[in-house]
């Protein structure tokens, strides 16, 4: 057998084969012993992922983390740095493969950032995405400026930064069984705007991107491939984007926030 | 029963204001219904603009507003002026008999002001429309019939409008008919406070009627959070009971609009998109979704300029039932309330 030995830990079997099967030359999915761990993101991630490490594993692609562990992190971080452990986060939103692409199409200076959202998520799961896709896009969340919550919904101003410049940034999120889950990042600019909606079901449904300055409009390629298979074909190599504490600190922040946000009701 | 209108069915029209809005919307709309409405006076503060507009439609200009009100052959006022002078108008138009006068957004400036028009209207008999096109236009008719019949309101409305500047749509709407006889003053200097008030009673006031029927609870709208966005735009929060209202919008200097209305609820969504302002590229559209299918409207020859003088001439003639006057005076308390809550919040360091 060759390729990489995976072996799953809270996520979903059969979603995992598809994954694997989707990638017969890279991956194989096995009982025990994997060689990378692939942990479904549910509340009890923390302990799950400490438990791993615990007994020497080394590598993990971790999916979808709920927002619900924030604050809880210092131990798992502590440890999983003592023990030089790979973490790599894979969320479907910030990891969709467009979002770096669109990111590299932004150059200009933007005003505002809408993130407009919406699933059948927590308010808080749902919060988290946005954040986490702002930052990805290179909108770095700084702080919360005001939230205001209820059961069904949630409204946010935070202050971030794109490169140097402050920006503010805006998240919507409704809880809704109607229509296509999905959020939509868009950029305004005095001279520039740039949209990106993502989608949030696992399908490799291609988001969609656009990059607007003056009298022009790009529109970025379709890419037909879902977040958790761009991630497990880098997770072969594993190669370090941030280092596993940097990740998870960078996570707990905006998990905080998201918290927080979902609290104001 | 309806009504025969006095001039071989056509209802006489006059207008306060020869600017963008009269020559960009109302008289193109007009001329297109010619069968219903004639223009037959216009008067603005330049004479030799209302001259010089009154001539495109063969209407007469008059040199004081009283002469137009006094002119029997008017049965519709249009108060197309600047809003500190929309109440004083539409009174004098009430008083003046006229059966019915539309009045471009807001309705007004102060809660006084509305007082005094509900008076005028139930002392007259007439009717007062007030031009938020966007109730009249078929995006919003259709998106209203689908929310009417669901059982749950929506936990979130977004009002989204993203605009380049207006000049951008001048010359795609209508022509300058005459050069200006002096050069437009500089805008006074405003605090952030009166720019947020402006825009809001300026730009939000587009759909904010719409919001206010989407809002179960709306008579005590609550401003959470305001920021004023450069170079000309906004973000609020708004809470009424338990539903909640995002406002957004922005002008940037760019080609792109990007006009929205969006309610959401735990099991139905409603989307309208609406096309800018003064340009006529037909009615907006309307997608309602919910967990197993997406009906639709698509885009539509008429838009809501079309729709409030259809409406109009319904109303004139019986055919629809005239404005209830506390709706008017209600949607412009709960725009007003919103711009004086953002107003002081901004006032009180909110974010700019």
């Amino acid at each position: 057998m060759t390729g990489l030995a995976v072996e799953i830990d809270g996520f979903c079997p059969l979603r995992a084969r598809g994954l694997a099967a989707s990638l017969p030359a890279s991956i194989r999915l096995v009982e025990q012993g994997g060689e990378v761990i692939l942990m479904g993101g549910q509340a009890d991630w923390p302990e799950r992922l400490m438990a791993r490490i615990r007994v020497g594993q080394k590598r993990f692609v971790l999916s979808d983390p709920q927002a619900c562990a924030a604050g809880q992190l210092a131990d798992l971080i502590g440890e999983a740095e003592i023990s030089h452990v790979q973490i790599r986060l894979c969320e479907t939103h910030a990891d969709n493969p467009a979002v770096a692409p669109f990111r590299s199409s932004l150059v200009g200076h933007f005003s505002a950032v809408t993130i407009t959202g919406q699933g059948e998520e927590p308010i808080a799961d749902m919060l988290m995405q946005q954040l986490r896709l702002a930052r990805a896009a290179g909108f770095e969340p700084q702080s919360v400026v005001h939230g205001a919550a209820g059961e069904a919904q949630a409204i946010a101003t935070l202050e971030a930064t794109f490169g140097e410049d402050p920006v503010f940034l805006r998240l919507t999120v409704a809880r809704s069984r109607a229509g296509s889950a999905s959020h939509r990042l868009l950029a305004h600019g005095r001279g520039d705007s740039a949209g990106l909606q993502v989608w949030s079901d696992p399908a490799a449904r291609p988001a969609t991107a656009f990059y607007l300055t003056g009298e022009n409009t790009t529109g970025l390629p379709s890419i037909y491939e879902s977040a958790h298979r761009a991630v497990l074909r880098f997770a072969i190599a594993m190669p370090v984007t941030l280092p596993t504490g940097e990740a998870l600190r960078q996570w707990d922040q905006d998990a905080t926030m998201a918290l927080a946000i979902a609290a104001n009701s | 029963m309806s009504r025969a209108t006095p001039d071989s069915r056509r209802w006489g029209v006059g207008i306060v204001g020869s600017g963008l809005v009269t020559r960009s919307i109302h008289l193109p709309v007009l001329a297109a219904l010619a069968d219903r409405f004639e223009v037959r006076g216009l008067w603005d503060v330049d004479f030799d603009l209302a001259d010089a507009t009154a001539r495109t439609c063969r209407a007469i200009a008059a040199h004081t507003l009283e002469a137009l009100l006094e002119d029997r052959a008017i049965d519709v006022v249009v108060i197309g002026s600047p809003a500190q002078f929309h109440a004083r108008q539409t009174i004098a138009a009430l008083r003046a008999g006229k059966r019915l006068v539309l009045v471009e957004k807001p309705l007004c400036s102060t809660l006084e002001e509305a007082a005094a028009i509900d008076c005028a209207v139930r002392e007259t008999g007439g009717m007062v429309v007030v031009g938020a096109m966007h109730l009249f236009d078929p995006a919003w008719l259709f998106m209203k019939e689908q929310v009417s019949r669901q059982a749950n309101a929506p936990a979130l409305v977004r009002s989204c409008i993203i605009l380049p500047p207006n000049s951008r749509f001048d010359n795609w709407s209508n022509e300058v008919i005459l050069p200006p006889s002096t050069p437009a003053p500089s805008p006074a200097p405003r605090s952030d406070a009166m720019v947020i008030h402006a825009a809001i009673m300026g730009l939000a006031i587009h759909d904010l009627p719409l919001v206010r029927r989407l809002l179960v609870d709306h008579g005590a709208p609550q401003v959470l959070h305001a920021v004023r966005l450069a170079p000309f735009g906004y973000m609020l929060t708004v809470r009424a009971g338990e539903q909640m209202v995002d406002m957004f919008a922005f002008m940037h200097g760019h080609w792109r609009p990007e006009w929205t209305l969006t309610a959401s609820a735990e099991d139905w969504q409603a989307h309208a998109e609406f096309t800018p302002s003064f340009v006529m590229a037909g009615s907006g559209q309307t997608s309602f979704a919910t967990a197993e299918s997406v009906a639709s409207q698509p885009v539509m020859r008429d838009n809501g300029y079309t729709g409030e003088w259809l409406a109009i001439a319904a109303m004139l003639s019986g055919d629809a039932p005239p404005p209830d006057p506390d709706e008017v005076v209600q949607d412009f308390i709960f725009a007003l309330t919103i711009a004086e809550q953002a107003a002081a919040l901004i006032d009180k360091g909110a974010c700019q």
